[in-house]
């Protein structure tokens, strides 16, 4: 599958919502039992430990196991076999994708359909997972759990952000069995577990490494340095007519863009200028055809858009957001618009999967509570002894507030997604008698 | 795949492959000079299209979302027709890049350069157990690549053909690297299956002379050392289960002949032999006092590090007897099968780094015994293994020498030679005999014939005769 192709696709999916009622919210009721945290504290793990670890590269063994499951079976299902091959492939220590080589020659029309394929291992784990919480198999469970949030630490390491994005989709399909098993009596306090995953669980450091490489190895033929002939432009016209092509673009014609432009005097001077002010020697820039000083342009403008962007990642969702809106649109959009990330999306969709982890953690700090109370839950959330993560959408703590015997506890959508019930998630909890 | 499964049924794909008959091989070739420069052809990869990476992971990779194209019934029934219609039919159906992009990143895996097929820890810790899901599909992608290969050949685009040539051989060169004789087993068919195309180009007016390209190919296309060591490995590891320092309770060697008799009787069935009861056969044997005594003698003599001769050999052997005289009659037995085996196996696979044909002389001189031992079901014979690599080469080796005469008769007028000396060219032996092969020239006909490991003369596989005749 095509990458851009398959980021909406995944994007899409990550924007359903749960169970969604009419008030816009997603509802998620959890009846809980008190339990008190195991001893020793960290016996329980959500992530494959150093000590289950071997040498070696999951990715392969994942594409194995896919392989044999398409030819030998028509349907989405895993043999035991093969999800016990994928356990053992989760913890490998060296993921590598191998593909930096091809991302620098394929540029946006890498081909990436093995990520999109780990989608349906994941959905053979979480089978294996539900039937192993309805058998009340708890270790069992969390070594599923395990492996599947290893199979998406795995995707942070691709590339690309799609790579990213199908990583926050496959915790997303772990967690919803999670949420079955600690409902179950004996299940033990995951409290510490969750406390002890990374954060971000998702990092999208290499995705957007991946992105900026993408646009990059595009371009390798527009030259910054010596002017460049009739026959280069040409080529590397026809080159982007294919590019906007696979974009849907009605940009057929690039030619036709470009004599739009190099046709205005002042704006040819103008683009001049602001090669010159980017760092370009002057006397270079003024032996550029006026096709090739367009063109130049037009990438500085879609870097500095696209960084503008960028810049933001590294900073807490409820600062992005606040920040996000105040960039700029050009007044007119690069020709090459339509490749700067949907890096709000992609943010928001990390966002949420943070949300939903702290969210959890709260529901396991609750039964903590509960275990040493009586089975009482707290009044506020500062009642809590244990340190609770605030709801990364507003860099604050969590709403949360005890109706009778049921707790009310509620996430914050990010800017502009007020009206998605998959943003508004609203966890109603009560304590099993 | 089950390992063990597979062996069998890969074996059974080797044996009957392509050129394997007794009627002669026709060739109508058009003399042909070499091309300048010499190897402007290859027919593997060279270093300079080589990138960084691990070829494995990309040949898994071109099954990703691919169901349809290499599984479904449609798309096989497709490949098969393509890969059995003549030339002249396949032209006229455009499939030059019949694939798309699956068959493309082929090409691409077959041109990295680190392999690593990530199954060599799990041969060390699952032994017999270990699943191989990569091995059997990656036939079929060597079939899908045949069939693109053909399509190639037959539109003329003989540049592109041998690209696809590089990567049939590439990946077959790989596997060659595979860690269990299985993977080597497809490697062999593979590079058969490029090897019955070539004879196909080389016929086509046109095609570049590949005499050189071809001399230019490795002596094994496709080694079998790695899989030779890591089905050792896997028996080894499976053998372990049987210890020879400390008597085993009655319950751990009910596991061990429970789990031994399931491999062997699983192993019989897909290889087409009649089942035999392991337990029945070891009941037999434990409640024979005089043979638990030998065996248990075989144990301690086979474990004595002392010369013979040596004043305290015996001293040793008494007390390694008497260990073993500790252990459950069933644990000397096993233990006794165990060594016997080792040593079977190991007299076999010294040979494996010889020539073909030194081998067979060597079995003529030996005399082995027929007996076969309890775990001799363990991984495919050995020698039709390394049989079926010599037939790969022979044929590699032949479709050199027509080659030869392609070059040969382009000096001379469209002429044969009367014998293989005139063409002053250097012309491998047969791999089966060590000797020149057979030719002789009548009318304007070359008849070439192979030979055969002895005792397989009669085996159509291995009598090729090649009759070649210049356009």
């Amino acid at each position: 599958m095509r990458r851009w192709f398959c980021c909406c696709a995944v994007l899409a999916v990550l924007a359903l919502p749960i169970r969604a009622d009419e008030a816009n919210e997603t509802v998620i009721q959890v009846t809980v039992s008190p339990m008190r945290a195991p001893k020793p504290a960290l016996r329980y793990t959500l992530l494959p430990e150093l000590k289950e670890m071997n040498p070696g590269n999951p990715i392969p063994n994942y594409l194995k196991i896919l392989v044999d499951q398409e030819q030998s079976s028509q349907t989405e299902s895993f043999s035991p076999a093969a999800l016990r091959l994928a356990d053992w492939a989760a913890r490998l220590d060296s993921p590598d994708w191998e593909i930096l080589p091809k991302l620098k020659t394929d540029g946006v029309g890498l081909l990436i359909p093995d990520v999109q394929k780990l989608r349906s291992l994941a959905t053979g784990f979480q089978e294996r997972f539900r039937s192993e919480v309805a058998q009340g198999r708890v270790e069992d469970g969390l070594r599923t759990a395990k492996s599947m949030f290893a199979l998406a630490r795995h995707l942070r390491t691709h590339p690309t952000l799609i790579g990213g994005l199908v990583g926050i989709a496959i915790a997303f399909v772990t967690i919803d069995p999670l949420e079955q098993l600690i409902q179950q009596p004996n299940c033990p306090n995951l409290y510490w577990a969750l406390t002890n995953l990374p954060r971000p669980f998702i990092s999208l450091d290499k995705g957007m490494e991946g992105e900026r490489l993408l646009i990059q190895s595009e371009f390798k033929e527009l030259d910054y340095h010596t002017p460049m002939t009739p026959a280069q432009i040409a080529k590397l016209v026809r080159h982007i007519d294919l590019l906007l092509a696979m974009e849907n673009r009605p940009h057929s014609t690039t030619r036709q863009w470009l004599d739009k432009h190099t046709q205005d005097k002042a704006q040819v001077q103008a683009a001049r200028a602001r090669l010159v002010d980017f760092g370009l020697a002057e006397e270079q820039v003024a032996r550029f055809p006026a096709d090739q000083v367009i063109l130049l342009d037009d990438v500085r403008g879609y870097e500095t858009y696209r960084d503008d962007f960028m810049k933001l990642m590294n900073l807490p969702d409820w600062e992005l957001d606040r920040l996000a809106v105040q960039i700029k649109r050009p007044k007119e959009p690069p020709l090459f618009d339509a490749f700067v990330p949907a890096i709000l999306k992609v943010r928001h969709a990390q966002g949420r999967l943070e949300q939903r982890i702290a969210l959890l953690r709260h529901v396991e700090a609750l039964r903590l509570y509960a275990a040493d109370h009586a089975g009482k839950l707290p009044a506020k959330l500062a009642d809590v002894p244990v340190p609770l993560p605030h709801d990364p959408f507003t860099g604050k703590p969590f709403r949360y507030r005890l109706a009778g015997e049921t707790a009310h506890l509620y996430g914050t959508p990010p800017r502009g997604e007020e009206k998605n019930a998959g943003y508004n998630i609203h966890y109603e909890i009560t304590i099993r008698k | 795949m089950h390992r063990v499964l597979l062996t069998a049924v890969v074996l059974t794909w080797l044996l009957p492959s392509a050129q394997g008959s007794d009627s002669p091989v026709r060739f109508q070739v058009q003399p042909m000079a070499a091309p300048k420069p010499a190897l402007r052809y290859v027919l593997l990869p060279e270093v300079r299209e080589l990138h960084p990476g691990n070829p494995a992971q990309w040949y898994v990779r071109c099954f990703a979302e691919q169901r349809n194209f290499f599984f479904s019934k449609e798309g096989v029934t497709e490949r098969e027709r393509y890969r059995a219609l003549p030339l002249a039919q396949l032209r006229s159906q455009h499939l030059d890049d019949y694939g798309g992009n699956a068959l493309r990143q082929a090409d691409w895996a077959a041109r990295l350069d680190a392999l690593d097929w990530q199954v060599g820890q799990r041969l060390r810790t699952d032994g017999l157990d270990v699943q191989l899901p990569e091995v059997q599909p990656l036939r079929i992608l060597g079939m899908a690549l045949q069939a693109r290969f053909r399509a190639r050949i037959a539109a003329g685009h003989f540049d592109s053909a041998i690209d696809n040539a590089k990567t049939m051989f590439g990946l077959a060169r790989h596997l060659g690297q595979y860690p269990a004789l299985a993977g080597n087993q497809i490697g062999l068919s593979i590079a058969n299956q490029a090897v019955d195309s070539l004879d196909e180009m080389v016929q086509q007016p046109g095609c570049p002379n590949l005499y050189w390209a071809l001399t230019d190919l490795p002596r094994h296309v496709v080694e079998l050392r790695q899989g030779v060591q890591g089905d050792r490995t896997q028996a080894d590891v499976e053998l372990a289960r049987i210890h020879d320092d400390a008597p085993m309770s009655a319950e751990e060697l009910e596991q061990v002949v429970s789990r031994l008799s399931g491999r062997m009787g699983f192993a019989r069935e897909q290889a087409g032999l009649p089942p035999r009861s392991v337990r029945a056969g070891l009941e037999a044997r434990v409640h024979n006092a005089d043979q638990v005594r030998a065996a248990c003698r075989r144990l301690a003599s086979a474990e004595c590090t002392d010369d013979a001769s040596a004043p305290q050999a015996a001293y040793q052997f008494l007390e390694l007897s008497m260990k073993y005289n500790k252990f459950p009659p069933m644990q000397v037995i096993l233990l006794d099968e165990k060594r016997a085996y080792q040593a079977r196996r190991d007299q076999t696979m010294k040979l494996l780094g010889l020539e073909a044909w030194q081998i067979d002389n060597m079995l003529a001189r030996e005399k082995r015994s027929a007996d076969k031992g309890l775990f001799d079901g363990f991984g495919p014979d050995l020698l039709q293994m390394k049989w079926a690599q010599a037939r790969l080469e022979q044929r590699l080796a032949l479709l050199r020498h027509v080659e030869a005469l392609r070059l040969y008769a382009a000096g001379h007028h469209g002429k044969l030679p009367r014998q293989l000396a005139d063409m002053e060219l250097p012309l491998p032996s047969d791999p089966f005999t060590g000797k020149p092969f057979r030719y002789h020239l009548d009318g304007a006909t070359a008849y070439l014939d192979g030979g055969s490991p002895r005792g397989d003369g009669n085996q159509p596989t291995y009598n090729i005769h090649y009759e070649i005749t210049i356009r």
